[in-house]
């Protein structure tokens, strides 16, 4: 066993500390009230070498693909500085995978250029106003027309980065039960039918959150992205990247914290002593300390799972459940430690409490992720509903 | 121009270093760098490198830990690197780093332009570059806050107190750079991946025809002591003319005024 990373992982490590100190952290307090996908994010991600990760570099891209420990790594510092640029940057990654995987060359052609210089950004719509955890219950429907495009009608809710220039949407395209019926397809959000409406949310603002309906767009068959019906398992295998890295980003966003409320305790004194010499103070912050050093763990298993190729559904449930609540109630006992001062803006851990609250919900809630580390570890008796078979009948 | 060489030294990463209460140094497994204005001159190096077609190539001396050094440097831009390595050469004193480092030199061959950080992040004595200098005979530029290639001469900007000199130099040379000559690239994934598979040669002291005599490290290091300066915590109450008179008062009682 080898707790360590690779030179390469901790020379990567050091240089995105150095550069995220750099040309992220500094104006975060600033940026956080933004509403909408904060693009301002992507020069520096790019300066960085950040973007551009699966792009051919015909396209300007990097020409390889980000190593899943790396992948962890980088959410982990971006984290420390802004949770926001880490999504920002992990969903160019997703995108780029999914479209290089799944996407037909004339549309790796026609968006590859733009999306893996960060000139254009692709968001996510599974979930919708009626659903969210059963995403298997999706009702956009897709309807295949005679000259081979789909025409696409549905409500789409809960979509970070609403404001992008395109975007990977979940539709029910088949008459197979639950998951085995949907399709994924490439919209662009310029489609005449598109409209996007953007929440007021209370943290994670730089991503704009938002719902996006799509009426009767009519979608060329080029932008379908791999098998018709066969869209679920690559939403599925996005999860169980993206799970882990949101932990760990919240991880990192709870450690800047707790760095600072190290130093904060130093020096406040009360009844005649300093803050950290009460034990109230330094168990509880070693508790949390110890559980996001834990969870830290967990979730670099998960990658490491996955970079071995081997299945990682529950640790990567168990590391987003896990590492983002104790990332919550990190900040939590340490925004009380810093006292009144803490629920003022010249500190930043309610930002950060805010941001990280957003993944109670945000890639499968923590419930779903437990019940999905239930199944693995305890068997489909386990789950809440049964699986259904898939059937060959494939719908018109 | 054809190869400029960088040197660098391999230093305790300061952010690993704590003093306590006592005055104490503390390294608990401290990690290991490149230094501060070292990474200024391979950053200078590879630039050059690149305007002029030129070779960059990467320079260590020092104890085993050294070799370890070698991805670090070269995801930095040299497309390779020489290290001597010898457990004599930790805690080397300037003479004798500049020594070996000038031995290297001449065993590596071809160079018209070597490149050192103005001082080390850790003993900071800034004698390196001049004496490597002075071991070669070759003129010295110290301090350069830029450096550029104009047809076979160099334009070199030196900022002092008094105002900024613009300098043209003729090869060969060595030049000591300012840390604000310019910012350290960001290596990418590429660069960081590709570090391992760029040649790295080692050598002894004695593969670089020293002599016995040369390899005398001249410093001992007794003790390192940590500086804890103590808080006065003087708070000087009040407000307007008043408050400032006795801030005034305070700096001139303590000496830093006055
Ligand atoms: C910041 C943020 C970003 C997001 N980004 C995107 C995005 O880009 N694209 C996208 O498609 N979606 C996105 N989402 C939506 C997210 O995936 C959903 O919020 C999540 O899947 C939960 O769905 P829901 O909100 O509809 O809750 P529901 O499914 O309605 O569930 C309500 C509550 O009940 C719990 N629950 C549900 N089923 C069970 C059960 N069987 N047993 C116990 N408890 C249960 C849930 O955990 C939740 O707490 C984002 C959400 C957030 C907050």
């Amino acid at each position: 066993m080898d707790f360590d990373f690779t030179d390469e992982e901790l020379l990567f490590q050091k240089h995105l500390r150095e550069g995220v100190e750099r040309l992220i952290a500094p104006g975060f307090k600033e940026r956080w009230h933004y509403d909408g996908l904060n693009r301002d994010l992507l020069p520096p991600l790019k300066e960085l070498g950040l973007l551009g990760f699966a792009w051919p570099e015909e396209y300007g891209g990097q020409g390889v693909i980000l190593p899943d420990i790396m992948h962890g790594i980088a959410f982990l510092e971006l984290g420390r500085a802004d949770c926001s640029s880490s999504i920002i940057f992990g969903a160019t990654v997703e995108c780029a995978e999914v479209l290089m995987e799944l996407g037909t060359k004339e549309l790796q052609d026609e968006w590859g250029p733009r999306l893996a210089t960060g000139e254009a950004y692709c968001g996510y719509c599974f979930v919708e106003p009626g659903m969210g955890t059963d995403l298997g219950n999706i009702q956009t429907r897709g309807e295949l027309q005679e000259d081979g495009s789909w025409i696409i009608s549905g409500d789409k809710a809960s979509v970070s980065f609403c404001t992008s220039d395109a975007f990977i949407v979940a539709v029910r395209t088949g008459d197979q039960p639950g998951a085995y019926g949907v399709s994924l397809f490439f919209v662009p959000a310029d489609l005449e039918g598109v409209s996007v409406s953007i929440y007021e949310d209370f943290g994670m603002k730089e991503i704009g959150r938002g719902g996006v309906a799509l009426r009767n767009d009519r979608v060329p068959a080029k932008y379908l992205l791999g098998e018709r019906e066969g869209g679920f398992k690559p939403i599925m295998h996005i999860f169980d990247a993206g799970r882990p890295a949101l932990a760990l980003m919240c991880i990192g966003a709870a450690e800047t914290v707790m760095e600072q409320c190290v130093e904060y305790c130093k020096q406040r004194e009360v009844f005649g002593q300093k803050l950290s010499k009460y034990e109230a103070i330094s168990f509880g912050l070693i508790e949390h300390k110890t559980k996001l050093d834990l969870a830290k763990m967990m979730a670099f298993k998960a990658f490491w799972l996955r970079s071995q190729k081997k299945w990682n559904a529950k640790e990567a449930g168990q590391a987003k459940f896990y590492g983002c609540e104790a990332a919550f109630e990190s900040i939590w006992f340490c925004t009380r430690a810093f006292g009144h001062l803490g629920y003022t803006s010249e500190y930043d851990a309610l930002y950060r409490l805010a941001d990280v609250m957003g993944f109670a919900w945000g890639d499968g809630s923590w419930e779903v992720c437990k019940m999905v580390a239930a199944r693995d570890e305890f068997g489909e008796e386990y789950l809440p509903y049964t699986r259904r078979k898939r059937t060959d009948a494939v719908s018109k | 121009m054809e190869k400029i060489i960088v040197c660098y030294k391999w230093v305790v990463d300061e952010n690993d270093i704590s003093v306590d209460y006592d005055g104490n140094i503390k390294m608990r497994e401290p990690s290991y760098k490149v230094s501060l204005y070292d990474r200024n001159a391979i950053e200078a190096g590879t630039q050059l490198a690149e305007k002029c077609g030129a070779q960059c190539v990467a320079l260590t001396a020092g104890d085993a830990k050294s070799e370890k050094s070698r991805k670090e440097a070269l995801c930095a831009g040299p497309s390779e690197g020489f290290a001597v390595i010898d457990d004599a050469l930790e805690s080397a004193d300037s003479l004798l780093t500049a020594t070996i480092l000038s031995a290297a030199i001449s065993k590596i061959g071809d160079a018209q332009l070597v490149i050192c950080g103005e001082g080390s992040g850790d003993v900071y004595a800034q004698q390196v570059g001049p004496r490597i200098a002075a071991a070669l005979g070759w003129p010295l530029l110290t301090y350069a806050t830029s450096i550029e290639v104009d047809g076979e001469k160099l334009r070199i900007k030196r900022d002092g107190s008094e105002g900024t000199e613009l300098l043209e130099a003729v090869l060969p040379l060595v030049v000591t750079v300012a840390g604000d000559c310019n910012t350290p690239r960001m290596p990418g994934l590429k660069d960081v991946m590709g570090a391992g598979k760029k040649p790295f040669t080692i050598w002894s002291p004695s593969e670089l025809n020293c002599s016995a005599e040369e390899l005398v490290n001249g410093l001992a290091t007794m003790e390192i002591i940590g500086n804890r300066p103590d808080r006065k915590n003087i708070v000087i109450k009040g407000s307007g003319k008043e408050a400032a008179d006795e801030v005034i008062r305070g700096l001139i009682s303590e000496g830093v005024l006055g």
